[in-house]
């Protein structure tokens, strides 16, 4: 009993969460050869399983937590292997579902394509029966709205909504029968072009998606002749689900803390300057927001702002819009999900930024140059020397997260003149 | 266990192993893209700029058009400056310019005028110097490097007629500028910031004593004018930035949208690209098979 409270409280610590994912994709293995699937295709859909898998691995802070996944996967070897281990497979999955509140959007799918299937409801008029598989979809429609909708939410990576998103449309569309070899590349350039729109994750979020896709597209050219037999769909919709499990962070390593994120901010303001910077606009990214102050730590270190939703001005240097590189700070993302600036290293040379300031005046920068630099080799004489004319200055973090020292790797830096 | 798999159409062998086989090569992609790092960042241009130094006492208020000599139509006008005053710089492409002054509002013809070439990120200072009966245009290059993030980085331009050679000496005694001739600017030099004196007179002269303010973090080019009241130093800021410069990086992230860098991340990859490759190759070797 200790070890199911145990897996069922506390999230597991990272290395322990991927090895439950591992596990799961060894036990979808099973369910799929329960199912009676072709093995080309078992294999296809496992690789699809650890694309997903790897790229929640890579694009979340802290890992995978495979706690939900395998909770799921042994569901459906429950229920692949028969009518009486039913309950069992329903009580595993309200385990994940209680775990992983996301995971009840895959159940619900599934659920509902089985209604629509005749694996469900059998005794019931057809009528109730489609009703109620339609009804399933819907609702997992609408849970899937109200996660995302609430910040508080699971931080879902663009890339694999991407991966699902599609899966539903490779299984639903019945429309591409014609040409099979064209789907692999279709799809994968598809996801391609969908992610080129998304802010946010560039090729390293986006290549696995389609990769993904590609192996799945892969497997349906084969399947396409059985594509609505009802192994085949709840072995693609099973893929889906035990992937959505996956999107639940596992809790971070314990790290000490900084010391530097204790001390107070140091007022660095100087007594004469009475303008402030109030708010901020950058159409290319569709940001618009307040700016706070932001202050230096004790040991001068610029101090990021409290709020990973809202940036700010170091309101110690520059008045944007005044002779001088004004500062500008926000975070890239927070614990659980993109910052103010997630979207900064997609801005472009000529992309338009405006500061309001509390006179009045509106001052307009273009960006002339944005870079990624390592914190090592922070470039503190072009972002903060001094400048002949107004300049701003637009600095968040990049590259990549150090898990151990909670901290990323790079700095983005982007530079502006006055227009 | 074959006979229970799904009753369906013969498939070709190859098309399944050309399906399978671009599963493979979607992991060879993942892989790739997964070292590929963020891509390069843009390079900024070197943009040039111009302004004027207005050093002739009896000249009054000037004005200055800069236009292009590839483009004559393309001219700027740099507007009304007094005497000892510099304009904002402006900015223009590199190349050749014709430099011509006249009073302003005025539309008659130019005053003076002189072609300089302005080099790809340069900084130039174009000045007006001597009196109106003998008026010259001079320019120099200004350099806008950043000083030491606590200290001020200034030099002396000489535009107090009739001094033609004058020594200027810092707060300790140091030379900051020897035998400055009249419209010329001195070498760079660092100073402390906050209220300064300088010392400024003809070698071997008695030396006036000029107060200055300077800020941390400015480059600064500080102007000698005569009048009335004898010697004045006027501190004009070229270049400004925070006084306060804080060191280091900036953490702005909380990992929340972070790709993951470590051991840890080579080491997971590790195990699900293994994993992924494997059940791909495994799909496509059964897939030959059949």
């Amino acid at each position: 009993m200790t070890a199911v409270s145990g897996l069922l409280g506390t999230p597991p610590p990272w290395p322990l969460g991927l090895v439950t994912a591992v596990l799961a994709g060894v036990l979808l293995w099973s369910v799929t050869a329960r199912l009676r699937l072709r093995p080309e295709s078992r294999a296809a859909s496992t690789a699809v399983y650890a694309c997903c898998a790897l790229l929640v691995e890579l694009s979340t802070a802290d890992g995978v937590d495979g706690r939900a996944a395998l909770l799921l996967a042994a569901g459906g070897m429950f229920a692949a292997a028969g009518r009486r281990r039913s309950l069992l497979a329903a009580l595993a999955c309200a385990a994940a579902v209680a775990l992983a509140p996301v995971v009840a959007v895959g159940v619900l799918v599934l659920l509902g394509m089985m209604a629509l299937r005749k694996d469900l409801l059998t005794r019931f008029p057809v009528v109730v029966r489609r009703l109620t598989g339609v009804a399933a979809i819907a609702a997992a429609a609408g849970v899937a709205a109200l996660l995302a909708r609430a910040q508080a939410g699971p931080a879902v990576p663009v890339g694999v909504l991407v991966v699902l998103g599609s899966c539903a449309l490779l299984i639903g569309g019945a429309s591409w029968l014609r040409l099979p070899w064209l789907r692999p590349p279709v799809a994968a350039v598809g996801a391609l072009v969908l992610c080129q729109f998304l802010p946010g994750p560039d090729l390293d979020a986006v290549l696995p998606a389609a990769a993904g896709l590609a192996v799945l597209a892969a497997v349906l050219t084969e399947e396409h002749h059985a594509l609505f037999a009802r192994p085949v769909l709840v072995g693609a919709v099973m893929v889906g689900v035990v992937a959505t499990a996956l999107l639940v962070p596992a809790v971070p390593l314990p790290v000490t803390p900084s010391p530097v994120a204790d001390v107070a901010p140091v007022p660095a303001r100087p007594a004469e300057s009475q303008v402030d910077a109030v708010s901020i606009t950058i159409p290319r990214l569709d940001l618009s927001g307040p700016l706070d102050e932001l202050g230096v730590a004790g040991d001068g270190e610029l101090l990021a702002p409290d709020d990973p939703a809202r940036a700010g001005w170091y309101s110690g240097g520059v008045v944007p819009g005044d002779r001088g590189p004004a500062i500008v700070g926000g975070h890239v993302d927070s614990r659980s999900g993109p910052g103010v600036f997630f979207a900064l290293r997609s801005l472009r040379p000529d992309d338009l930024v405006e500061i309001t300031r509390s006179d009045g005046k509106v001052a307009r920068f273009s960006v002339t140059r944005v870079r990624q630099v390592a914190k090592e080799q922070f470039p503190t004489a072009a972002v903060y020397g001094p400048t002949p004319r107004p300049e701003l200055r637009l600095i968040t973090c990049g590259g990549l997260f150090d898990r151990t020292a909670r901290s990323y790797t790079d700095n983005v830096v982007v530079e502006a003149v006055a227009v | 266990m074959p006979a229970r798999h799904l009753a369906r159409p013969a498939v070709a062998p190859r098309r399944r192993a050309a399906a399978a086989g671009s599963g493979v090569l979607a992991l060879l992609l993942l892989a790739v893209g997964l070292a590929l790092a963020p891509a390069p960042a843009a390079a900024a241009a070197a943009t040039s700029m111009l302004r004027l130094a207005q050093l002739s006492p009896d000249q009054g208020d000037l004005e200055l058009t800069v236009s292009s000599v590839a483009n004559p139509d393309d001219t700027v006008l740099i507007a009304a400056l007094g005497y000892g005053e510099l304009s904002d710089y402006r900015t223009v492409e590199a190349g050749d310019y014709v430099i011509a002054t006249r009073p302003a509002g005025s539309t008659e013809p130019p005053m003076v005028s002189k072609t300089i070439s302005v080099q790809p990120g340069a900084t130039t200072t174009v000045a007006t110097v001597g009196p109106r009966a003998e008026g010259a245009v001079t320019s120099f290059t200004d350099d806008l490097t950043a000083p030491e993030p606590t200290q001020a980085r200034v030099r002396v331009i000489n535009a107090a007629p009739p001094a033609t050679q004058l020594d200027v000496r810092g707060p300790s005694g140091e030379q900051i500028a020897g035998s400055l001739a009249l419209g010329a600017a001195g070498p760079y030099t660092t100073l402390a910031p906050g209220e300064t004196r300088l010392s400024v007179g003809p070698a071997g002269a008695p030396a006036a004593e000029l107060p200055v303010t300077l800020n941390a973090n400015e480059v600064s080019s500080i102007v000698l004018t005569s009048g009335d009241g004898g010697l004045k130093a006027r501190v004009v800021v070229d270049a400004g930035g925070p006084s306060v410069v804080p060191p280091g990086p900036v953490h702005a992230g909380f990992g929340g949208a972070a790709i993951e860098a470590g051991p840890y991340r080579a080491m997971s990859s590790t195990v699900l690209v293994v994993l992924a490759a494997a059940a791909a190759l495994m799909s496509a070797r059964f897939a030959r098979s059949r």
